[in-house]
């Protein structure tokens, strides 16, 4: 049989690329749009009788960046002014942990992009948890799965669970309500938020909403890149350099296959890869078994939910076990190529970065720093 | 154009939605003001022109003036016409009557003629109106505050079920004679190589059935993606398309594109909602959706270690490739069909006439709208997928 020849593939894919780069600036242009959360939300039968609680108080008009697609904002949790207050007052208050001595912003520092600095992340009485925390920057656009395995589908799903597991909070949401309903202020509070009537009604499925609300707040899109992309501002020569490979646009870089998974605008695809961080011979060795576990599937074994990296210079230690503690680590990974199993993404391969492509790289990921977001108060603790 | 206009008796409506009136008598010293639908009982199929009459009947003892009706069209009804009692589409979709004078007892009938086509996802459409201003106070209802569930007999809700099949494009995709499986499958290439697949997705668009010089849109854009296939039951199972709704007849085939129409094309992700199919795979440095995807792993030494990474990505307008089969299809009201494709990978890769072949040993990835492996890719898409 005949060859095609190939010889030309990678000069003629770069050169295009190169004149393709930067068309689409409507993408890009700042045009925040407000979405009015619960718009749709059907209060009455046809009969005139409610059939559902409606949100109490003010709409939380939430700005989204016009750069991101719009998230799907559930139906039966619309934003309110309130609803969200109440659950950054939850966020931030240790009431949620056994021992009054953790909150969820123990572990997600707004400072630190809402992650904690720790490889592993500790829990009450200092008990190690499982995985590194993750940053909770754009949490309302997650869709496909949340925490490093994606086992809750939604952010009201995932806040209920750290209260229970006891290598974070270690607590019982049983005990959670009863303090919530003899607190002085909380009875208020959620009344405001939801027009609970009577302490009986605060529940554990109202502070995961609230929870929710509070984090689909966290949006981040105020980065240097998206200044850059606006037309706000100019990367350096290095962060230049950098986003060319990052992106593979450039015939004369090596190419760092980054944007392949870490897709802009959110810096992730949101699906769930093995990065070939681990050597496994046989996909039953990974011990933990990451997207595995939560699906059962054996080729999933070994795989992570792909983080977003914005700002992620902020968000050290990396990787789903905190391995790596800089970015040269993160990237030397990379450039190494990753080690075997049978699911390594093909993606993973050797990138022969030399020592420049490697701190360019570094400085193009520092450019998706977002100060504007983790300086927020109003993400800030209420207390 | 079939003409459809009905006037059945409310007994005999199978369609009507609405609240009904629970205030039977009116309040002395007021106007009471109804607004229902004549109830349209044969299924409208698309092309044709369906009348829709409200009533508006005033109930109480006073005569009514400065009275107004809004009817909002129904999605998916176009070329809006004979609209009677001087109303006005000036603010589509809405339809607007102004200044109507009704004396007690008085019934007034509002109408208006559309063009049916295609129904929405939930296969119907929503047909609604409502009382929007009177110069007199009503004892039960208030003008203006329909919530699109109606509560107040000053509303009316039809909700109009078309005719409607369903047909489903169901993908199949094999290796040779071999079913396509992800991960530990090996599967033998040219020139004693062997490759394993990790993904093989692409996105379809513009599905038209076919007949005569018609083309029926069906679906605008979908994803079939056969990432999570890892046996061969799942294999032969197949990926599809989702449900899609199509008018009742007798057609002579489909086609659809492989990939994205340059219409489609031209978008990006922000114009999506999260989810959607268009909200993810953009290239941006490329300006162009990824077409299609193929990865895996290729032994080339061979040594059985499949340690080289294959990883084509095919996007841009010049690799859009547009689909067409022959066949007789015939879509039935209320029944589904399914359509089974199949889609050889090894067709794609190697050349079934002249035996040329993707050379992995000379190129493992393509990122590329223009790269020779790309154009290779695409142009064997067209001898690849078979409609069975």
């Amino acid at each position: 049989m005949k060859r095609v020849p190939f010889h030309a593939v990678h000069s003629v894919h770069k050169s295009r690329q190169r004149a393709g780069y930067g068309v689409k600036k409507r993408n890009f242009i700042f045009r925040p749009h407000i979405i009015l959360s619960g718009l749709a939300f059907s209060l009455f039968s046809c009969s005139g009788g409610e059939t559902a609680i409606p949100p109490a108080g003010e709409p939380y008009l939430l700005a989204l960046p016009a750069q991101y697609s719009t998230p799907n904002l559930p139906e039966d949790n619309p934003m309110t002014v309130a609803g969200v207050e109440l659950g950054r007052r939850l966020f931030y208050d240790p009431i949620l942990s056994a021992d009054s001595s953790r909150s969820c912003a123990s572990c997600h520092l707004p400072e630190r992009a809402f992650t904690d600095g720790k490889s592993i992340a500790t829990g009450v009485n200092e008990r190690p948890g499982r995985r590194n925390a993750q940053s909770l920057a754009n949490a309302a656009y997650q869709y496909r799965g949340l925490f490093w395995d994606g086992r809750s589908a939604t952010l009201e799903e995932q806040a209920l669970l750290p209260v229970e597991d006891p290598n974070e909070m270690g607590h019982d949401w049983a005990e959670v309500e009863r303090s919530l309903r003899r607190h002085p202020s909380y009875p208020a509070w959620f009344a405001a938020a939801f027009e609970t009537t009577d302490t009986s009604q605060i529940t554990r499925r109202l502070a995961a909403k609230a929870l929710a609300q509070f984090e689909r707040t966290l949006i981040s899109a105020g980065s240097k890149y998206d200044r850059v992309k606006r037309g706000e501002a100019t990367f350096t020569e290095m962060e230049e350099r950098g986003q060319h490979i990052f992106f593979d646009t450039s015939e004369e870089l090596p190419e760092g296959e980054c944007g392949h998974c870490h897709t802009p605008p959110l810096f992730t695809d949101q699906t769930y890869m093995n990065n070939g961080i681990t050597e496994a011979p046989a996909l039953a060795d990974f011990r933990d078994k990451g997207r595995g576990e939560a699906t059962g599937q054996y080729f999933d074994n070994g795989r992570f939910r792909v983080p977003s990296l914005r700002n992620v210079a902020l968000t050290a230690p990396y990787m789903h076990d905190g391995r790596f503690a800089t970015l040269e680590e993160v990237i030397e990974h990379y450039n190494q190529g990753g080690h075997y199993s049978e699911n390594v993404d093909p993606k993973i391969r050797k990138l022969h970065l030399s020592d420049t492509d490697k701190l360019a790289l570094k400085a193009f990921l520092e450019t998706l720093t977002d100060s504007t977001f983790v300086n927020n108060p109003e993400f800030r603790n209420p207390f | 154009m079939k003409h459809l206009f009905f006037m059945i008796p409310l007994a005999a409506a199978l369609l009507f939605g609405g609240c009904n009136n629970t205030d039977d008598e009116g309040q002395p010293g007021r106007a009471d003001l109804e607004l229902s639908f004549e109830p349209i009982t044969e299924k409208p199929n698309i092309g044709d022109v369906v009348t829709f009459q409200a009533k508006l009947f005033n109930r109480g003892p006073l005569a009514a003036d400065g009275v107004t009706v809004e009817n909002t069209v129904p999605e998916g009804f176009t070329q809006v016409g004979d609209i009677n009692a001087g109303g006005v589409f000036t603010a589509p979709p809405v339809i607007r009557w102004a200044g109507l004078s009704i004396q007690p007892e008085e019934t007034i009938t509002l109408s208006f003629t559309a063009v049916a086509g295609k129904p929405g996802g939930d296969i119907g459409f929503t047909h609604s109106a409502q009382v929007t201003a009177s110069n007199q106070p009503d004892p039960d209802s208030t003008p203006n505050n329909a919530s699109g569930a109606p509560k107040e007999d000053d509303e009316a809700v039809l909700h109009l079920i078309p005719l409607a099949g369903e047909v489903s494009l169901n993908f199949k995709a094999s290796y040779g004679q071999d079913p396509l499986v992800m991960f530990e499958r090996e599967y033998a290439y040219e020139d004693n190589m062997a490759i394993k697949m990790q993904l093989f997705q692409f996105y379809l668009s513009e599905v038209n059935l076919l007949r005569e010089d018609e083309r029926v849109p069906v679906m605008d854009v979908g994803l079939i993606s056969f990432g999570d296939v890892y046996t061969d039951e799942q294999a032969l199972a197949g990926k599809s398309s989702g449900t899609l709704v199509a008018p009742p007849g007798n057609y002579t085939g489909i086609e659809f594109g492989f990939g994205l129409t340059p219409e489609l094309n031209a978008t990006i992700p922000p114009d999506y909602p999260l989810g959607h199919p268009l909200s993810e795979n953009y290239w941006e440095a490329a300006s162009s959706y990824i077409f299609f995807k193929f990865e895996g792993n290729a032994d080339l030494e061979p040594n059985g270690e499949f340690s080289d990474k294959l990883t084509f990505h095919v996007g841009g307008n010049g690799n859009y490739r547009q689909l067409s089969f022959d066949k007789p299809i015939a879509i039935e009201d209320e029944k589904e069909l399914t359509l089974q494709f199949n889609i050889d990978l090894q067709k794609m890769l190697v050349d079934q006439n002249t035996g040329e072949y993707l050379d992995f040993r000379q190129v493992t990835q393509s990122h590329s709208n223009e790269s020779p492996s790309a154009t290779f890719l695409a142009d064997h898409v067209a001898e690849a997928v078979e409609l069975e």
